[in-house]
Parts: structure tokens; C-alpha cells; sequence
């Protein structure tokens, strides 16, 4: 079979294609009696509790009677949907977390549009990440709350933390470039080239799908080719379809990004690195990451082409406390919120460590 | 350019002056004969700014030309110096830009003229964001052509040598997958090049620019069509964001206030409570004033 140009075996190729033809006609099967309601994510039970604009506070129903005292608020990226933390009830890590007594927040960024173009990232530490922590603190009768920051929310809650130590107790970041120049990844490198001032005086608003599209072409062949290829292995199963189909409305739900956000996001952070420089200004405060004293418990992946291992790394370098954790996962990005290991080693690493510093 | 026209124009004014001062008197000689020295001089200063216009006329088409010359001359067929067909395919790709940019390119550069000189300009400044784009395109473009030849290349190597080795795919699938592990390969290491770095931004760049000036359009054509542009709306956009943050300041400090006069400071709770504690409701704080901001 394995011979030179066997591929050329007409009974091999004759087997290959009648068994595909029947996935295929299977897969349409299982295919047309799905409807876009099953794909509905973000299923665990949650109330809203604060809506400021577009970005909205919900709060995830506790599951235990008694949940931890100081509340955990989640703070996503500006680039992609929140629900990706809860993309279907075997594989949450919501639901995960609850199951392990934590109390949950998280926060909605929404759809910006044309209107919230002007919105810097000023806006979203000091005013709507802090408004939230605000009602937290008043909500639960707690001086600070626990913060669990994700990729560009990450980078979010390191700046909200060196800005406001006295509102956060314990600080988790997940996949968060810190050194926005360490490592090698298409991404970022393609970013250095970047005339963001011309996309955002063009564009208002960066469009969701611009910023996609840019994901998608870091593997144009995997991410865009081989990955619907593959579909037909899993075409027949139900369940792994609709997981294929959550994952992929996941991965084309791009919201826009607020244009002057987005600016001092590329400019002030990829290109000039001001992170670790300590000369990131928001609201005419600098960010000075080693006035962080709380404890950190940094995780990333280590497999990570968005974001480089050595990048989330770094953070122990620049971090002002002496309580720092790290723990890393053998995964890339995605697989930080769907790998099997992950959702089973993740919500256990993440809840010990809270309770250990409650 | 402008001398394009004067040139003949001047000429015209010489000879027909030169003409009608001939046919004076009806036989081109004047009474003391300086005419007879005139005449000629003329004609020699005609005949010397026709080959100066025949300078003008050729650096154009010299311009025009020259690209094509010189791809000619790098043709393959011409044992010229293309040393690849990747090298050919650029010199095409260019040769269209380059006879354009040498003419009609600097002509659009030139200043308008009257009323609707405004809407001239702002379109012809759009259109020339076109030419950037479309340029800029094709570089990369160019470079993305070459990469499929590289993955044409290397394809029959990589599956000659599997196949050779008792590795060869065995089904279609597994012969596509090996063409798109091999073009991954190949587009990755193109991706990582700063040669196509750059051509991508250059390419993103006028794309983003030329969207700059179709705003510049649109903003001319509302302006007279009496409809608010794209550049007042985002200016009213940018009205509305300050004033929500007004807003929010306003509510912060009514809140800090209203917290100073009831003495409400956060307590901490005591540890293993039941649900959140006794504040300010959601509503009492930032609801309201949101659903009104949103």
C-alpha cells in the first residue's frame, strides 16, 4: 500500500471514495437535523448585574450552597467572545470552576460599534473593569475581589492591578503576552509592520472579521483547508459535529474592536513594548507592573503561536510580588479552553490556588 | 507638461507671424531688406524648437516605453538576464505600473482647475489611492505567485521521496494532506520573510489609505447632497463618548458623595456567608444611566 505512488491503486482509491461518499451522506444526515439553537454556548445558568453601554456583568449561579467568599471576576478579550470559557457543558470551564465552589463573574464587552469607537483602553480598566470590581466590593461587603484576566484581558488586569492593588486579592492570568517581543509568531510579527494609525483613521472601528482573518492566516492551510477536510471523519457523529459547529461560530463571532482602544493596544504594546517598560499611560497613570504585590498564578500554553510561551512568561521577570505561580499546559491557544487535559488539570490549578489565598 | 503645449503653440505664433510679415507686401522682402535676414532666422529658431518639442515627445515615449524595453530585454526567448520565470512574471506584473507612473501618474499629481476643482482633486486623489493599492497588490501578489512555484516544486520532490521511502500517501486524502503540509511549509516560510512582511503592510497600508480617501469622496458628495458625511458622524460619535464619560464621572462623584453622607464604606464580610451582602443595587448605581448610554 505504502509502495512508490500507491495512491495510484484503483481499488484503493475505489475504497477511499465510497467511504467517504458514505460519511457524506451520513454526515449530511446528522447535518440537516441540526439547528442553529444547538448551538447555542455560554449555557450555565447567570443573571445580569450590571450593563454600562455595551459591556455587561453577569453572574454565574453558584453551584455549591457555600461558595467562596471573594468573588472571581473574569475578564476576557477584547477580540473575541467571552463564551469560549463556556463552550458547551462537557467542556466549561465555568462550569468547572462553579462545580469547585468559586464565585463567578464575568464580563460582557459586546458588539462595539461606530458609537464606541473613541473608547481607549483607559476607558476599559479605569472606568468598566473598575466599575465592576466597585460593585463587586459593595455587592459581597469585600475590600478586593479576585481577578482572572484572559489574553488581552489578561493584559487588562495586569494594568487594572498595578492601578488599583488595593481592589484585587489574588490576580490569574491566562494566556497573557507580557513581552510583546519575546518569542517568534507570525502574529506579532506582522503587527511590527502594521500603520495602525492609517487602519484606525480609515476604519473607525477595526472590523471583527479583519482581526480574524488575520488569525486565520497565520496557517492558511490547517486553519481554512485541512480542518474541513477532516470534517469528514467526524461528519456521522452528532456530538462532535456540533462541537465543530459551536467552535467554528466561535471562531468567525468576531466583534469589532473600539479603534482608539485598539491604536494604543498595537502601538503602545506590540510595537513599542511599553508593557514591561513600565510606560504605559492610561488615564494619565503609568502602569508600573512591579507595583503588583498581590499574589499571580500565571498559565499559559506552551504550544502557543498567538502568543509566545516565552512572552506569557516574562511576566515573573517584571511582577512585583513574591507570591508568583506558573503553571503551563503542553497545548496551543485554542486548546487552553478545549483541550481534554486542560478543562480536567485547569478549573483544579485555578481553584486550589484561589481557596490557598482566600 | 506645460511645455508640451507651448512648444507648438509658439512655433504656430512664429511661423504665421513670419507668414503674414512674408505676404505684407505681397513679395516677402521689406523696403530695407532686414526681412531677407528675418525670415531665415525664424525658420532656424522653428526648425531648433521642433527638435527640442521632438526631445519632449521622445522622453515621453521613452517613459511610456522604456518598462516594456526593458522587460522585452529580460525575456527568456531574448537570452536576456531573467534567470527564473518568478523574475519574468515580476518584470510583467511591473511593467504596466511603471509606464503608467512615468505618465499619466504624475499628470494626476497636478494641481486642478476651476469650480469643481475641490471634487476633481479629492477623485483624482482617490484614484491615485487606487493606483497605490492595485500597485502594492501585485507586489504581493507577485511574491504569493512565487510561493505557489516553490510549492509546485517541492510537491513532486516531498512525494517522490515518501514514496521512495515507503511513506507515500496511500489514499487522496493523505495526497492532499501531504500538498497542504507542504505548501503550509512553504507559505509559512514566505510569511516569515521580512520582504513579504513589508509587502503585506504596503499592501495594507494603501488598501487602508485608499479607504481614507473614498471617505474624502463621500464626504465631498453628502456635503453636496445636503446629507451628513462620514467625517461629521464620527465627530458626533466622538461627542457622544465624551459625554458618556462626563457621565460616568458625574455618577461616580454623586456616588462617592452620597457614600460620604451615609458613612457606607465597604465592610468586609465575615468569611463562609451565604450571598452577596447589603450596597447600593445595581439599579441605585449605573443600570439606569446604562440602559440610557446604550
Amino acid at each position: 500500500m505504502n509502495s512508490m505512488l500507491g495512491w495510484l491503486n484503483p481499488v484503493t482509491l475505489f475504497r477511499e471514495q465510497v467511504e467517504i461518499a458514505k460519511k457524506l451522506c451520513k454526515g449530511a444526515e446528522v447535518l440537516a437535523g441540526i439547528r442553529e439553537e444547538e448551538l447555542t454556548a455560554d449555557t450555565a445558568p447567570k443573571e445580569e448585574v450590571h450593563r454600562d453601554g455595551k459591556m455587561r456583568l453577569f453572574h454565574y449561579l453558584p453551584a455549591v450552597a457555600e461558595p467562596l467568599t471573594t468573588p472571581v471576576v473574569i475578564v476576557y478579550a477584547l477580540f473575541n467572545r467571552y463564551y469560549m470559557i463556556d463552550l458547551q457543558p462537557d467542556r466549561s470551564l465555568v462550569r468547572n470552576l462553579l462545580a469547585r465552589g468559586l464565585d463567578l463573574y464575568v464580563i460582557d464587552w459586546g458588539y462595539p460599534d461606530g458609537t464606541d469607537r473613541w473608547l481607549t483602553l483607559d476607558d476599559y480598566v479605569n472606568a468598566y473593569i473598575d466599575d465592576c470590581v466597585e460593585l463587586l466590593r459593595q455587592r459581597h461587603g469585600v475590600e478586593r475581589v479576585n481577578v482572572v484576566g484572559i489574553c488581552q484581558g489578561g493584559v487588562s488586569s495586569l494594568c487594572y492591578t498595578a492601578l488599583h492593588p488595593e481592589k484585587v486579592k489574588n490576580l490569574v492570568t491566562m494566556v497573557t503576552p507580557v513581552d510583546f517581543h519575546a518569542g517568534r509568531s507570525l502574529v506579532p510579527d506582522w503587527i511590527q509592520a502594521v500603520d495602525v494609525d492609517v487602519a484606525v483613521d480609515a476604519l473607525g472601528s477595526i472590523p471583527g472579521e479583519m482581526i480574524s482573518l488575520g488569525f486565520l492566516l497565520r496557517s492558511p492551510f490547517e486553519r481554512n483547508l485541512r480542518k474541513y477536510m477532516d470534517l469528514i471523519d467526524i461528519a456521522d457523529d452528532r456530538d462532535k459535529l456540533l462541537g465543530f459547529l459551536r467552535m467554528e461560530k466561535w471562531i468567525f463571532d468576531s466583534p469589532d474592536c473600539p479603534g482608539e482602544a485598539y491604536r494604543q493596544w498595537i502601538k503602545d504594546f506590540y510595537q513599542e513594548n511599553k508593557l514591561i517598560k513600565g510606560e504605559i499611560d492610561l488615564g494619565g497613570r503609568v502602569v508600573d507592573l512591579g507595583g503588583i504585590k498581590t499574589p499571580v498564578l500565571n498559565v499559559y500554553a506552551e504550544h502557543d503561536d498567538l502568543i509566545p510561551k516565552e512572552s506569557a512568561a516574562a511576566l515573573e521577570r517584571y511582577v512585583g510580588t513574591d507570591d508568583y505561580r506558573v503553571c503551563s499546559f503542553p497545548v496551543g491557544h485554542i486548546g487552553m479552553y478545549v483541550s481534554g487535559r486542560v478543562q480536567r488539570d485547569l478549573p483544579r490549578v485555578l481553584s486550589d490556588w484561589l481557596h490557598e489565598h482566600d | 507638461m506645460s511645455v508640451l503645449f507651448e512648444l507648438p503653440f509658439d512655433l504656430w505664433r512664429r511661423v504665421m507671424s513670419s507668414s503674414v510679415g512674408a505676404e505684407g507686401d505681397g513679395s516677402g522682402h521689406d523696403q530695407d531688406g532686414s526681412d531677407v535676414v528675418d525670415v531665415p532666422l525664424d525658420l532656424v529658431r522653428a526648425v531648433s524648437e521642433m527638435f527640442e518639442l521632438g526631445a519632449v515627445l521622445l522622453r515621453w515615449v521613452e517613459g511610456l516605453g522604456q518598462p516594456a524595453f526593458d522587460a522585452l530585454r529580460a525575456a527568456p526567448w531574448s537570452g536576456g538576464q531573467a534567470d527564473d520565470a518568478a523574475q519574468r512574471q515580476a518584470g510583467r506584473l511591473r511593467l504596466f505600473w511603471d509606464a503608467y507612473a512615468s505618465v499619466f501618474g504624475e499628470l494626476l499629481q497636478a494641481p486642478g482647475i476651476g469650480p469643481s476643482r475641490e471634487l476633481n482633486d479629492t477623485l483624482l486623489r482617490w484614484f491615485g489611492a487606487w493606483l497605490d493599492l492595485s500597485r502594492a497588490s501585485s507586489h504581493q501578489a507577485e511574491l504569493l505567485a512565487r510561493t505557489w512555484l516553490t510549492v509546485q516544486e517541492r510537491f513532486p520532490v516531498e512525494l517522490l521521496g515518501r514514496s521512495l521511502r515507503g511513506e507515500g500517501p496511500a489514499t487522496v486524502r493523505e495526497l492532499l494532506g501531504l500538498y497542504m503540509e507542504v505548501a503550509e511549509e512553504a507559505f509559512g516560510e514566505t510569511f516569515s520573510t521580512q520582504e513579504y512582511v513589508e509587502a503585506q503592510a504596503r499592501a495594507g497600508g494603501t488598501g487602508l489609505a485608499y479607504r481614507l480617501r473614498e471617505r474624502e469622496v463621500a464626504d465631498v458628495l453628502a456635503k453636496v447632497t445636503h446629507l451628513p458625511g462620514p467625517s461629521e458622524v464620527d465627530e458626533a460619535h466622538r461627542n457622544i463618548y465624551e459625554l458618556r464619560k462626563e457621565v460616568r464621572s458625574l455618577r461616580r462623584q454623586l456616588l462617592e458623595t452620597r457614600a460620604q453622607g451615609t458613612n457606607r464604606a465597604p465592610r468586609p464580610r465575615s468569611a463562609g456567608g451565604g450571598g452577596p451582602g447589603p450596597g447600593p443595587t445595581v439599579s441605585d448605581t449605573v443600570q439606569g444611566d446604562g440602559e440610557k448610554e446604550g
